[in-house]
């Protein structure tokens, strides 16, 4: 049976495409779910306001919260992702949330102690809310775009 | 010059598990039946030619809050290059370097 020079390499490559569009599906998050994860790694930053024995508690929580969080993504996914690239965007976004927790988390402890005043822990855990969510994102859009090209993150 | 396709890979619903295997570490086996929308005995045959041409390799592990056992498939380094190769193979008939006759189970195309 003769077939048109292109017609079976092109099925083929469009079916490649729409399963890996499939996948890269099962592995986003909406924007809310990230939004959520920058308020909970905020929290200890912003129970520093009242003591670092309520921020400590906070940050075990936290660190509980986002372990369980992440064994049921990867359970609900039933994907497993690569290693994240060192050079990567994916990487650079991370590194800029844990940059930004760890110098949140930092001036709020240090203003404790100087000011007394709760505003400085607020301001951090808002700012580093923030720039978790928008990372977040980022990493999220990040992923979805390598996996539905096939190339690693 | 003469193409062969990969059979192993060229059959849809392989190509659609090697697809989905090609930009993750692994996938679990319920993740690969429900995206391929077949039943498990379907999906644990095209499976099983995967893994006898060498091309994926299975781990079960217990599920972290069940403990109930799951299977995770994930490329070989031959099932990644195997695929690879066959993509190499598709965009290459398409740029016109050559053509399809017939096919057949030998697979074998020819360049005009």
């Amino acid at each position: 049976m003769e077939t048109s020079k292109n017609e079976l390499p092109v099925e083929q490559l469009e079916l490649i495409t729409q399963y890996q569009s499939q996948v890269a599906t099962r592995i986003h998050s909406y924007a809310f779910g990230y939004i959520l994860l920058g308020l909970l790694w905020a929290a200890p930053i912003a129970a520093l306001a009242a003591g670092f024995g309520w921020g400590g508690f906070a940050l075990l929580a936290t660190a509980m919260a986002t372990g369980l969080w992440s064994v049921r993504v990867t359970r609900k996914t039933g994907v497993r992702l690569t290693s994240i690239d060192r050079g990567s965007k994916t990487a650079t976004y991370g590194a800029w949330i844990l940059f930004i927790w760890v110098l949140s988390a930092s001036a709020a402890a240090l203003s404790i102690p100087l000011t007394g005043t709760p505003l400085i822990p607020l301001v951090a855990a808002g700012v580093s809310a923030v720039v978790t969510a928008l990372m977040g994102i980022r990493i999220d859009r990040e992923l979805v775009r390598a996996t539905q090209s096939g190339e690693d993150a | 010059m003469k193409h062969s396709f990969d059979e192993v890979i060229h059959a849809p619903n392989r190509l659609a598990i090697c697809a989905m295997l090609s930009s993750v570490e692994a996938i679990e086996f319920g993740a690969i039946r429900d995206e391929l929308g077949v039943s498990d005995s379907v999906a644990s045959k095209h499976l099983k030619v995967l893994t006898d041409a060498g091309y994926i390799s299975f781990e079960s592990k217990p599920d972290e809050l069940s403990k109930r056992p799951r299977s995770w498939i994930s490329f070989t380094a031959a099932g990644a290059s195997a695929f690879n190769d066959y993509v190499a193979l598709m965009q290459r008939l398409i740029a016109g370097s050559g053509s399809i006759g017939d096919l057949n189970s030998e697979t074998a195309i020819q360049a005009t």
